[in-house]
């Protein structure tokens, strides 16, 4: 699980420069100006791919077996970093689902516990940083609360 | 006699009064947790300035930039962690002085020097902007475009250890900015089929992903270990903690003249706060009669790298009101507010909006001198109760700001997606070393190069020379040319002196942030 997995950030910069090249070249050449869309994005992507294969490279040769310090490993990133991030997604979702105030509390909950509060304390901070959010945010500032698609309790907010 | 009416502005809006102190305190709270840089804490507030009246919102974003980048020194002197990149250059001095019972001294220190270099920063902007902004009301697309090159050089080249991860930070940068409409046929492109794409990427989640889920990210990593922050520093010497008059004389010519190079600094786009603060302190020190007490726990090492780092905050402006580019983050943001409020930036804005933009400085100048008064007075009661918070219970509430503030920038849960995939991909760029500073700029950058590059394409008679016929557009492209050269060069002579001490003997710029 600790194993080093420092080339994964080259790896997806790589793809990410592939998939936007494949796009770039299916923008039809337009006739506003001499350049057209197309050129400066295939540009970039070209220019991405090259430069991602040249650190790969320079990675490669000068590769230290005994640095160590900035490395991705699989358990950071699967057991720590990435359960921040999905949990940061599925927060996104919940408000769609179930509202605002709801999905707040929910996340607001695991993020705590995420960071190694006790299950007591992440349930106090947690709610109550969902209702004093929902209280600033909702009804101060007048944001859109979406009705939740799954679970709509907007009817039984006294606020 | 600008600024007095802008001060008479000020004044006249109690509001924005109240926000300016508002931002000064949290400025500088936010600015001492550590992590926390002050381009996300603005990032994260901008929701609250939608519902402002201009003023308002562009002095309360303003002044919690240039708080913040003060109150970094405070968790630098007191814990030896940096509150932002930018005053990473003072802990070499100022955490010594902690262990050796100085911290009150270190901290005034810190405040005078923030608060002259930002002051002397704040009046090159005052006077320099208005005439600036007289040169370039002349300048057309190639002028233009050759600005923006100099700033994607220019941060390519300087931000990290790599000249290569800055390039592939700069150009990821300007790829995912051309996602949405062409900026000459306004057609969509880029869009892989999906319709919140055509739109384009909004800066503030991609800010928030980027700067503080990235950094979230990273501190999970740690929290379990980490309960609070340091607390070993012995209690003040009474008589060694006091910042004496001979002291102050004798630091006072090392702030204004690193103030003077911060400034200058502050105004090529894309350098920031960090390299102001890395460069002053290197300078001072080479500059030094006895370079060998650096780093032991003196005053001039505090001094130097904090009145390099605040005379940034103010000059940082001058290309975004000169010409209408964003040379940082925080004026990247402030681009944002300003367009929000539907005034269009650009030289001509001292002309529509001069009012306005003298309020601002103005509040500026009120902030300086707010977070001064905290900084003199309070600085050891905010370290005390920044220690006494353990990061495990301050880092879940700036979560879910982060999620509120990525939604409610344009009402979209799937900008809160965008704001994830920013925040993976800040991870990565973080953790392998790459800027995310230079990525940021480079995004928010892009649509202007493109358009000025393809406006002056359209213009010319003589295809590509049409770059090297205006002399401003020459002149730029030097300076990027040579920034960039120096920076090479300095490379390559620590390859040939000792391979081995490469990574080592490079100035650590990181994340500008600023």
């Amino acid at each position: 699980m600790d194993r080093n997995i420092g080339w994964l950030t080259n790896v997806v910069i790589l793809v990410f420069g592939l998939v936007f090249l494949f796009e770039a070249i299916k923008i039809p050449a337009g006739f506003a100006d001499s350049i057209g869309p197309r050129l400066v994005p295939v540009s970039v992507a070209i220019a991405t791919i090259g430069l991602t294969l040249l650190l790969m490279l320079v990675d490669w040769r000068t590769a230290d077996p005994e640095e160590t310090s900035h490395d991705i490993t699989a358990r950071n990133l699967l057991v720590q970093a990435g359960p921040m991030l999905m949990l940061a997604v599925l927060s996104g979702l919940m408000i769609g689902w179930l509202g605002y105030l709801l999905a707040t509390a929910i996340g607001g909950v695991v993020i705590f516990r995420l960071f190694a509060n006790s299950w007591r304390l992440s349930l106090a901070n947690g709610l109550a940083c969902a209702i004093v959010f929902y209280l600033l945010f909702i009804k101060g500032m007048g944001i859109y609360d979406p009705p939740g698609t799954i679970l709509d309790i907007s009817n039984y907010l006294i606020w | 006699m600008d600024i007095l009416n802008g001060f008479a502005y000020l004044f006249s809006n109690p509001t924005a009064l109240g926000f300016v102190v508002l931002a000064a305190f949290v400025g500088v709270i936010v600015g001492a947790i550590p992590g926390l840089t002050a381009a996300a804490a603005i990032a994260m507030l901008v929701p609250v300035t939608f519902y402002l009246d201009p003023l308002s919102a562009l002095a309360f974003l303003y002044v919690i930039g240039k708080s913040g980048r003060f109150g970094g020194s405070i968790s630098a002197i007191l814990f030896n962690t940096p509150g932002t990149a930018a005053s990473a250059a003072t802990l070499s001095d100022g955490y010594p002085m902690t262990r050796a019972g100085k911290t009150g001294k270190a901290l005034k220190v810190a405040t005078i020097a923030s608060v002259i270099g930002d002051t002397v920063g704040e009046l090159i902007l005052i006077f320099g902007a208005v005439a600036i902004a007289s040169v370039t009301e002349a300048f057309g697309p190639p002028e233009y475009f050759a600005v923006y090159m100099m700033a994607f050089i220019v941060i390519s080249s300087v931000t990290g250890n790599s000249i290569i991860k800055g390039l592939l930070a700069t150009v990821l940068g300007f790829l995912v900015a051309m996602i949405g409409i062409d900026p000459i046929s306004s057609e969509p492109r880029l869009d892989f089929g999906v319709l919140e794409f055509q739109s384009g990427l909004a800066l503030i989640p991609l800010l928030l992903g980027i700067f503080v889920l990235s950094e979230l990210a990273i501190q999970i990593e740690s929290a379990r270990k980490q309960q609070t922050h340091q607390k070993n520093a012995p209690s003040d010497d009474p008589d060694a903690a006091r910042f004496t008059m001979p002291e102050f004389i004798r630091c006072l010519p090392v702030m204004l003249r690193l103030s003077l190079i911060g400034s200058v600094i502050g105004i090529l786009p894309g350098l920031g706060s960090a390299v102001a603060g890395f460069a002053a302190y290197g300078e001072e020190k080479r500059r030094s009669k006895n370079p060998e007490k650096w780093g032991t726990g003196i005053v001039e090492g505090i001094a130097a790298p904090e009145s390099a780092n605040n005379a940034v905050s103010g000059p940082t402006m001058i290309p975004l009101l000169a010409l209408g580019v964003p040379g940082s983050t925080i004026a990247a943001i402030l681009i944002g507010v300003f367009l929000i409020h539907g005034i269009p930036v650009g030289p001509s804005i001292f002309d529509t909006s001069r009012e306005l933009i003298f309020g601002l400085f103005a509040a500026g100048l009120l902030g300086i001198a707010l977070y001064g008064v905290i900084g003199y007075f309070g600085s050891p009661l905010v370290g005390r109760v920044i220690a006494m918070v353990p990061p495990r219970l301050i880092y879940p509430y700036i979560f879910l700001t982060c999620i509120i503030s990525a939604y409610s920038a344009r009402t979209n849960i799937f900008d809160i997606m965008i704001m994830c995939a920013a925040g993976l991909l800040g991870y990565l760029m973080r953790k392998h070393d790459f800027s995310p500073a230079a990525f940021i700029i480079a995004f928010v950058l892009a649509p202007g190069a493109e358009e000025a590059f393809r406006q002056s394409l359209l213009l010319s008679n003589s295809g590509w020379l049409i770059f090297f016929q205006r002399p401003w557009a020459i002149a730029f492209l030097a300076i990027a040319v040579l920034i960039s050269g120096q920076r090479i060069w300095k490379k390559l002579q620590a390859a040939r002196l000792s391979p081995a001490r490469q990574s080592t003997t490079d100035t650590p710029i990181d994340e500008l942030a600023e």
